[in-house]
């Protein structure tokens, strides 16, 4: 891929922070309520988090209008609700990317001297839309070209399972180091009390590699559950001067990155010409540009990292993650899974409460998840294994199939000088 | 029915599922050379009149120079597997009884990649298969498939 126009964007770096935070997960065994409910629980209590009046919360970005609702300009229903009189409202939409890349919008809009406070928030409820998915008779829904890949019948599964094949292709990847990457997911879901695999305990490759094939060559251990049954998160963030003032320990934004390239898998194939991509690939994302692009505003490497919260809502697609991340080389994520690079114990602390795999994936509000995990272990509020001394953790959100959109967020517990 | 009168466009909330899937929340007015090629039993693809590259029949801005002015072109239904993956649990009740069949993505001979379903035995799927235009009659309406070159 080619990395052109690189900007000095240094100057933004930790000029904004998360200075509250409100998570709601729902269990299986509670009544399910709607995404919009549970979103507006977590949007009140990251301002009680804060201590912040919803008076001075002028700036709303909401992250897609769930898949559970479908109402247009959600925002506005949170707003409406929460009895805010925004200034500044928005959904950020990279498809599920935006739950990300509305750090990026908040840091922009509380320093432009408009806002002084930008609440972040979105939710979903798998449940429902579920329901609405089996109603329409999509197969990937909202992921897939109505007229030219739906009549083909493709599970989300089986568009995902074409990157697999083509990385076994390019790279000489084995279904065994698929397996590997949701064992070690499992590993960290299982100590992690709102992950949902929690409960079915930890597995082996060999386990992985017998449990039933869904669309060749993905199997059912490396598929993200539809579980749990909703989530939701809210954050608060303000500029660097008042976050120091209200917060004992704020998140600092270090740095923020998106690049989306396609709305479905056949588009990401069309790049052809585009100056980025001199070839269509599945293997290779605009993935590299949100990171490069967070990574030059933070002034940090990949080496920097203390802890990643990244996309793994299938075993394989995870690889092409790590690498358009910069965690290893352009295909030798799975030499670097094998050599024990994303190990619950000794490697470097990755998707630590199961990730999507683990935790589970309740639609689109799965970087949410991501999210608030990441702000946790910087807080040393972690509800999993705490990363012990993390100061710096990127977190990864994606949206439209095969990383078609992406976001990226580096966040750290200190403001760079 | 024709193929240009499916797929009303509705907005707005989940839409029952119409007379074929074709259409679905989506207006196919940029569309209906192709799928009126594929009544016909002929793959069109769009052609850049400006600088002459080949597109996804999708497609309404070339790839290389932004020109709007596309056209359409038959192309020969040739090409080759980039990627597929076979589906065993159908994503709809709809594929139930049609599994274990095969999705993937074809590299027409003209260079646009065409998702499709590959009519092919597993054990003879392998990235590189060289394949053609096969277009079968699907209970909502005809469909461009390919299956290997024979």
């Amino acid at each position: 891929m080619v990395i052109e126009d690189r900007r000095d964007t240094r100057h933004w770096s930790g000029s904004a922070a998360i200075v509250g935070v409100g998570y709601r997960v729902s269990r299986e065994t509670e009544k399910p309520p709607t995404p919009l409910r549970l979103i507006l629980e977590a949007c009140v209590d990251a301002l009680r988090d804060a201590g912040v009046e919803r008076e001075k919360v002028q700036a709303l970005f909401a992250t897609r209008a769930p898949v559970a609702d479908q109402h247009p300009q959600f925002n506005v229903k949170i707003g409406t609700e929460l009895g805010l009189t925004t200034r500044f409202s928005t959904e950020v939409t990279q498809h599920a990317a935006g739950t990300i890349a509305s750090l990026k919008y908040a840091m922009l809009a509380v320093n432009s001297g408009i806002v002084d406070y930008a609440l972040c928030c979105g939710g979903d409820t798998s449940n429902l839309w579920i329901q609405g998915t089996r109603r329409v008779g999509a197969t990937a829904f909202h992921d897939s070209d109505p007229q030219f890949e739906t009549p083909y019948g493709p599970s989300m599964i089986g568009i995902y399972a074409q990157h697999a094949i083509r990385y076994m292709h390019e790279y000489g990847a084995t279904e065994e180091h698929f397996a590997r990457v949701a064992v070690e997911h499992r590993r960290w879901a299982v100590a992690h009390p709102q992950a949902v695999m929690r409960s079915k305990g930890l597995i082996t490759v060999k386990d992985v590699l017998a449990s039933p094939m869904i669309a060749y060559p993905i199997r059912l251990f490396e598929c993200s559950p539809r579980l749990p049954q909703g989530s939701a998160g809210a954050l608060l963030v303000t500029r660097a001067e008042i976050a120091r003032e209200i917060c004992e320990r704020p998140i600092y934004i270090l740095g923020v990155g998106e690049c989306s390239t396609n709305e479905y898998a056949s588009d990401r194939l069309s790049l052809l010409g585009t100056r980025s991509f001199e070839r269509p690939t599945y293997t290779e994302s605009g993935l590299t540009l949100a990171a490069t692009d967070a990574y030059d505003m933070a002034g940090l490497g990949p080496k920097d990292l203390d802890v990643v919260q990244c996309v793994s809502n299938f075993s394989s697609i995870f690889l092409t993650v790590i690498e358009d991340l910069g965690l290893c080389a352009r295909g030798e994520a799975a030499a670097f899974v094998e050599t024990g690079g994303i190990d619950f114990e000794s490697g470097l602390p990755v998707n630590t409460n199961g990730g999507h795999l683990g935790f589970g994936h309740p639609g689109p509000s799965m970087n949410m998840d991501s999210l608030v995990e990441g702000v946790r272990q910087l807080q040393r509020r972690a509800v999993g294994k705490q990363v012990e001394g993390a100061r710096v953790c990127l977190v990864h959100g994606t949206g439209a199939p095969l990383l078609g959109c992406n976001a990226v967020a580096i966040l750290g517990t200190e403001r760079p000088n | 029915m024709s193929a240009t009168e499916f797929g009303g466009y509705r907005s707005g909330g989940f839409v029952e599922w119409d007379r074929r899937f074709v259409g679905l929340h989506d207006p196919p007015g940029d569309t209906t050379e192709f799928w009126d090629g594929i009544e016909r039993g002929v793959l069109m693809i769009k052609r850049c009149g400006a600088c002459g590259i080949t597109l996804h029949p999708r497609r309404l801005v070339c790839r290389r120079c932004m020109s709007m002015e596309l056209g359409w072109t038959q192309a020969s239904g040739r090409g080759r597997l980039y990627s597929f993956s076979t589906i065993l649990r159908p994503p709809h009740e709809e594929w139930a009884d049609r599994v274990p069949y095969t999705i993937g993505m074809v590299e027409l001979a003209e260079g646009p990649y065409l998702f499709s379903e590959i009519l092919c035995d597993t054990t003879a799927l392998s990235v590189g298969l060289e394949l053609e235009l096969e277009v079968v009659v699907a209970p909502h309406g005809r469909l461009a498939k390919f299956r290997p070159t024979r």
